[in-house]
């Protein structure tokens, strides 16, 4: 299958992405999440420190959380381990 | 035919009123929402491994200790009041206990202020919804307690969680965004009153994984280990948390795969099931079952499901340790079924598995009333069920039959 066809199924992407999911080490965001914050990170990408503090700074720059989860933590005006 | 080269007929195996049955079953209040250390729990397990030994699996269970799990003990009579009139809050919707609430077994009664701002002493302290509650603790000394804003999902029930901070010096409350919004405003009027308690207890427990064995592998062969968490939140006195999307969906589908493959692999390919205890309160059993193989030199090939109760575009997939092929097998699956993936976070066992240095996947597709009430099984999509049951099923078929000619593009190294 090219890789500009849409695929039914599978990744549309490159599957390794899987191995490197940004932020999934934080503890902010959906409560889904929230126990991301004890476990190990997925990969490298996820920041050393797994909170954003406060809904003040979960939408600044540079926060530890991923775009998922900071996006959900200022939509719902969480902050991290609150 | 159910021999190796047969993945059809393995895949028209897939039953969904099977799983929708055993979504039913661990849901039903006999299980109690499954908590680890409870009798719930050990409902479920008891009938889990007797699903499995049907299979002619060699079952055995392992123990390990976990501690401070925190459990409500008695529905909270949680009021409040104005000069103008007074309520008593729901529980579970409006109102409910702080997983890091100090235990106050008796109702606490005290006019309501601001953290940060008012005089603590004698105090219930409403947290600004900007503030953290590590920020509110900075000056509470003698406060009653405090009164923290936590959303609700689509059926206005809050969320419960078992694994989080330590708990702190006093009784912590949650409350929906109105209710929290009408408590701020009378605090800010200085005019208010709460009481209530915090009947919220820790205990020392035992978890317990259960492993079954379905077909060994030859020596140096792909060993495949599917898992997913049987435990859930537990329920509250009072109020079902039946735990159907997180994480009977998850089971059902292992259990439908381990009734599907061990006929359709090829010689010298392992298969063996691991339904874990303790996820929800940071999967310890992942944890403890993931050193295990690690002293035994084992080298699976992990694939976790946690969550396949409503498929919403594609599959949420996150890998972990040396597991570029099994994601290039996974993707071929997914091709094969017509099942969409999606790099993104699985928090996890597939975690433990990783961190341990094993190939694992975790596979997220759906949860419906996260830790709440409404994780019922009417919630659940069977059509999403049979998807996730068949991508696992033709995974697991693929890595057996494909295993000899992937070669990893970038190099799994271990």
């Amino acid at each position: 299958m090219s890789e500009n066809t849409p695929a039914a199924g599978g990744f549309s992407g490159d599957p390794a992405a899987a191995l490197q999911v940004t932020g999934s080490g934080a503890c902010c965001g959906s409560p889904a999440q929230a126990v991301g914050g004890i476990l190990p990170p997925a990969g490298g990408a996820a920041g050393a420190d797994p909170c954003c503090g406060t809904r003040r700074a979960a939408p600044a720059a540079d926060s530890c959380c991923g775009a998922k989860a900071k996006a959900d933590a200022v939509v719902t005006g969480q902050g991290c381990c609150s | 035919m159910t021999g190796p080269g047969n993945l059809a007929g393995l895949l028209e195996q897939v039953s969904a009123n099977r799983m929708t049955a055993t979504i039913a079953t661990l849901a039903a209040a006999p299980m109690a929402g499954r908590r680890v250390g409870s009798a719930g729990g050990a409902a479920a397990r008891a009938w889990l491994a007797d699903q499995l030994t049907a299979l002619n699996a060699d079952v055995r269970t392992e123990d390990f200790p976990v501690r401070a799990v925190p459990q409500v003990y008695q529905a909270p009579t949680i009021s409040w009041g104005t000069r103008s009139g007074s309520e008593t809050l729901v529980f579970g919707r409006q109102v409910a206990i702080h997983p890091a609430s100090a235990d106050a077994s008796s109702s606490r009664h005290g006019t309501l202020g601001v953290a940060g701002k008012d005089d603590p002493a004698g105090r219930w302290l409403v947290v600004p919804a900007e503030m953290g509650l590590f920020d509110a603790y900075r000056d509470t000394y003698g406060a009653a307690g405090l009164l923290v804003r936590r959303p609700v999902d689509a059926e206005g029930w809050q969320f419960t969680m078992l694994a989080g901070p330590d708990p702190g010096p006093l009784p912590v409350l949650t409350l929906d965004p109105d209710t929290h919004h009408a408590v701020v405003a009378a605090a800010d009027a200085g005019d208010g009153w709460l009481a209530g308690a915090t009947p919220l207890r820790r205990d020392d427990v035992t978890g317990t994984n259960i492993h079954a064995r379905l077909r060994q592998p030859f020596p140096g062969g792909a060993d495949l280990l599917l898992v997913a968490h049987y435990d859930g939140v537990g329920d509250h006195p009072g109020l079902r948390l039946p735990g159907a999307s997180d994480n009977a969906t998850g089971v059902a589908v292992v259990l439908e795969a381990a009734r599907i493959l061990p006929g359709g692999l090829p010689d010298g390919m392992g298969l063996s099931v691991a339904l874990l205890d303790a996820e929800e309160i940071g999967a310890l059993g992942s944890a403890h079952h993931a050193t295990q193989l690690r002293a035994a030199g084992a080298a699976p090939l992990v694939i976790n499901v946690d969550g396949a109760g409503r498929l919403d575009g594609a599959a949420v997939v996150e890998g972990g340790g040396p597991a570029h092929r099994l994601l290039a097998v996974l993707d071929q699956a997914g091709r094969h079924v017509g099942v969409p993936l999606a790099a993104g976070p699985v928090a996890s066992d597939n975690r433990r598995y990783g961190g341990a240095g094993f190939a694992a996947v975790g596979i997220g597709a759906g949860m419906g009333g996260y830790h709440s009430p409404a994780d019922t099984p009417d919630k659940v999509d069977p059509a999403t069920l049979a998807a996730i049951a068949r991508l696992v099923v033709a995974t697991a078929h693929l890595a057996a039959t494909m295993s000899a000619r992937l070669s990893s593009p970038i190099g799994d190294k271990r």
